[in-house]
Formats: C-alpha cells, structure tokens, sequence
C-alpha cells in the first residue's frame, strides 16, 4: 500500500480504523468486484468510490466493512446498469480483459448470467457468504437469493455445456 | 469435482489476477475530499427547484449504500438556497473545483425555465455527457414537463430510477418505475422513454424484457416533486424494487396500485419475481393480483388464478398475512414504508419478515 498519507485525511472519527479497513480490505474487495465486472480497471474505480463512501458515512456505517461490501456489491450493480446497452463497450471490455489468459468457459459463461445474479454467485461461492449475509449485501429477502443462486447456477451450466 | 468446486476455482483463480493501484489510498482520500453532490450547488444556483429534481435524476445513479442521502438537500436548504440564487450567478462557478463541470443556460432568474448540461469530466462516467431540460408551464399550474431534448450529445441518461405519477394525491409515491436499465437516445419519445401531457410512455429493453405504454399522472407541486424524489429512492429499497425486478410478477401488478404499501406487499407476496422469471413460490403463470385490502392489519391479496400450496390458505386465490407493524417515515412527502408481516411468505416461510 503505497503512500498512504491517513494522517492528512483520515476520517474525524475514523482514524486508524479507516487505515485498517484499507489494508485489510481494499484487495479482496477489488477482487470482489473484479468477478462481478470482469474489468480490473473498473473494479479499482468501483471499490475506490465504495471507500470514499465509507470515508464519507463512516459515523453511519456500524460495520464498516460490511458497509463496504453492499456498496461495492450495488456499485458494481449500478456499473452493469449503466452499461447494458452499451453491449459491442462491453464485449470489448470481456474481450480486452481476456487477452493473455487461458480459455475459462466458466468465467466467460459468468460474464453472460444477469448482474444479480452473478453478484449472488459471486458472494456465495467466492466470498462464502451465508443467504442471510448476501441478501443483506443485495438488498433482498433470503428467498430471493435462493432463487438467484439456483437459477444462476442452472443457467451456468446451460452456457458451459453449450 | 463437482459444478460449483469448478465454478469456485475459476473465481478464485480470475480473483488473484486482479491488480491494485499503489497509489489507490490517496486516490481515495483525495477523491473523499471533493465537494458531495457536485450538482447540488450549480442547481440551486438556478434557482429552481425543477432543475434539482433535473439535476438529481441525473445524477444520482446507482443503488450505493447511502442513497438516499446522496438525493437532495431537504426543503429549508432549498429555501435558503434558491433565496440567493436569483442573482443569476454562474453556477459551474458555484461549484469550481468539483469533478463534474456544470454549465447551464436560460436561467431567467424566475425558476420558470432550466436547463441544465453536465460533463462530467472524470470517472467511470467520463464519457457521459449529459443534458436535462425542465421548464415549468405558468398556463398550467404546477405542471410540469421534464423531457428529454433531441439534440446534441445527449448518449445515455443515467437515471436509475424514474418517479411517475400523481403527487397531489397526498399520499405520496404514487407509482415507482424502474430502477432499470434505460438508454435513452437523443429525441427519446416513444421509442426509449418520452413524456407527453399526461402519459408517460416507457419502452425500455432491458435484459431480455420489453415493458411498453405505462400511463401514468402528471407530476404536480413543486415541494411535493422534491420530496418525492428521496422518497422513490427509499422506497424502491424499501419495498425491495431493484434492478429487474421492478415491476410486475407474472402478470402486471404494479401498475394498478397507488400506495408503497401495497407495492411492498406485492413484492412480499409474489416472492420479488421479476420480469421474464419463471413463475415461483406457488404463482402460476399469468396469474394477476385482483386486488389488494388493508384492513385490521390484515393484508388480503386476490389472485385471478389459484395459487399453490405455498401460498398458505388453500387454493382459493386468497392469501393473507397479518401485519404487524406499519410505518411511514420522514412525513410528509418522504414516504419510506416499513411493514412487518407474519404469516406464511411464499418460499420463505421462516417467521416475520421486515421489509426496510
């Protein structure tokens, strides 16, 4: 983690803690969101403005880390949004990220599934999180990350075994 | 190894080729810094309320944690605001330094007309450029028009959300729409999404799913259009409106329903399905919601076809669940719902439930 300068910045009330929210947290989130987005350029962008929204609700934000993780899961959300009918932006992006690496048929058929619920897939099957935790994450009942998951899942192996 | 080991190993191996900036902690500190809601000040400069909503549709994308904070600065700040804006100041110079540059014409100094272009210059929206046109029609009341001009470079309009419908009813949120996926391109009207008089007409092609000729109320009261605007953003959260899952279950649900309640009950008793989901917890297939009763705390649900044993009360079409707790928050004009049922919830029958 270079040049932090916290001691300049730091929030009022945060102070060390927002330093070690950063240190310990930053990473995985980026990779968090670099599952959800396939762009490692816009899951650094995403989950820096996830912490500058920690930075600015750290008095709100009781579990900051948990905080955290539903406004990189919604930024990351709002990203696809965004971007969803920029489809030819997209694939370019897929495609540009893919460069250099081996074939991943699971990765490319997870680029395809419905933001939702590959944010769900991603929060169950690389974070571990409980149903209670990733419906809290996405804003949704438990029921309804059942149905993400299965309906994912299902779809999934729709797009691998294609 | 079984499907979700592989699918396990693949996220975890793409995981570890993710790459962090060295310099991210200051970037983020510095970005921390920057003035919050960049486009408040340059729209109260306008001194119009009309350009803030304009302003605020635009600008406030996505469904972060905070929200409904990053909406509007309530009714006295509005006051005071607009007090001092009537000299006609510059407003990308009331903001100078921001990461968005403002600029805005035919600003009368009345409030009567704004019109609003936005370049943001930095970040993930970069590219966007941005114009939002309100004018308020004196010959009319408290009409007013917020369409989408048909020039210039206007390429997406990032509003993740779209508040229709009659405001003067009192009761607040009167239809939520969306929370989805709109482009609109340039002359939107008809195609994409249009305002015309009385109807708003929305065709928006998003993920496999087309919703066409919502007809919806005019937009009335200026404090009522401000407030209501907080209000959609919280009550979509609330009643568990997201992404694609806006708007009807199988069937077109919530087009016929005025009150957040009801909505929030709809999302409780259809299990949150979206469109184009297959029907689930016990709801077949085009079945409709007949009608929705409050009464004694009772939340009573009428379904055009018999729903299935997971719906509770036989296969009647009728289901129930007791509420226990109704809250309307932030009133007047915010209208955050939170209800608190018990009973037998579709596909999900593990006790109470809050929803907000």
């Amino acid at each position: 983690m270079g040049g932090v300068t916290a001691e300049r910045h730091r929030p009022e009330s945060g102070t060390d803690a927002f330093v070690d929210l950063y240190r310990e947290r930053y990473e995985p989130m980026v990779r968090l969101a670099y599952l959800m987005t396939g762009s490692n350029e816009a899951a650094e962008e995403l989950v820096q403005e996830a912490f500058v929204k920690v930075h600015r609700n750290w008095d709100r934000a009781h579990t900051p880390a948990a905080y955290l993780r539903t406004a990189v899961v919604n930024l990351c959300r709002s990203w696809h949004r965004r971007r969803f009918l920029d489809r030819d932006r997209r694939a370019r992006i897929g495609r540009q990220e893919a460069q250099g690496l081996e074939a991943d048929e699971m990765w490319d058929a997870l680029a395809e599934l419905r933001p939702r619920q590959r944010a769900a897939l991603v929060l169950k099957f690389y974070e571990g999180l409980s149903e209670a935790e990733i419906a809290e994450a996405l804003g949704v009942r438990p029921g309804t990350v059942k149905s993400l998951v299965h309906r994912g899942l299902e779809q999934l192996r729709k797009l691998v075994e294609r | 190894m079984s499907f979700e080991d592989r699918l396990r190993g693949s996220m975890q191996t793409h995981a570890e080729r993710a790459e962090t900036s060295p310099d991210a902690y200051d970037r983020i500190l510095e970005r921390a810094e920057r003035p919050h809601r960049p486009w408040l000040a340059p729209a109260l400069a306008m001194g119009s309320a009309a350009a803030v909503v304009a302003l605020a549709l635009a600008f406030v994308g996505g469904d972060d944690a905070d929200n409904a904070d990053n909406v509007i600065a309530g009714p006295p700040a509005l006051a005071t605001s607009t007090t001092s804006a009537a000299t006609g100041q510059s407003p990308a110079a009331a903001d100078e330094g921001s990461s968005v540059d403002l600029a805005a014409t035919n600003v009368a100094g009345d409030g009567m007309h704004a019109e609003c272009r936005a370049h943001p210059t930095e970040g993930p929206e970069a590219d966007w450029v941005l114009r939002a046109e309100m004018a308020r029609r004196a010959e009319s009341g408290e009409r007013f028009e917020f369409a989408v001009p048909g020039e210039g470079d206007l390429e997406l309009v990032p509003t993740d959300f779209l508040v229709v419908g009659d405001l003067a009813r009192g009761d607040g949120l009167a239809e939520v729409c969306t929370r989805t996926y709109w482009a609109v391109p340039p002359g939107a009207s008809g195609d994409g999404i249009g305002w015309t008089e009385d109807v708003v007409r929305i065709e928006a092609d998003a993920d496999d799913w087309t919703v066409t000729g919502w007809t919806i109320g005019t937009w009335h009261d200026l404090g009522e259009v401000r407030s209501v605007e907080v209000a959609a953003l919280e009550s979509l959260e609330t009643c568990g409106y997201e992404d694609d899952q806006w708007t009807t279950t199988p069937g077109g649900i919530v087009t016929t329903h005025d009150d957040p309640l009801e909505i929030a009950a709809m999302t409780l008793v259809t299990g949150g399905l979206g469109p184009g989901d297959e029907p689930a917890y016990g709801i077949p297939a085009d079945t409709r919601v007949l009608s929705v009763e409050f009464h004694e705390g009772v939340v009573t649900v009428d379904f055009s076809a018999a729903v299935a044993k997971t719906m509770t009360t036989s296969c009647d079409g009728s289901y129930k669940v007791r509420l226990i707790e109704r809250t309307f928050l932030n009133q007047p004009g915010v209208r955050t719902v939170r209800i608190l049922v018990d009973g037998d919830v579709p596909g999900d029958a593990d006790g109470p439930h809050l929803i907000g």
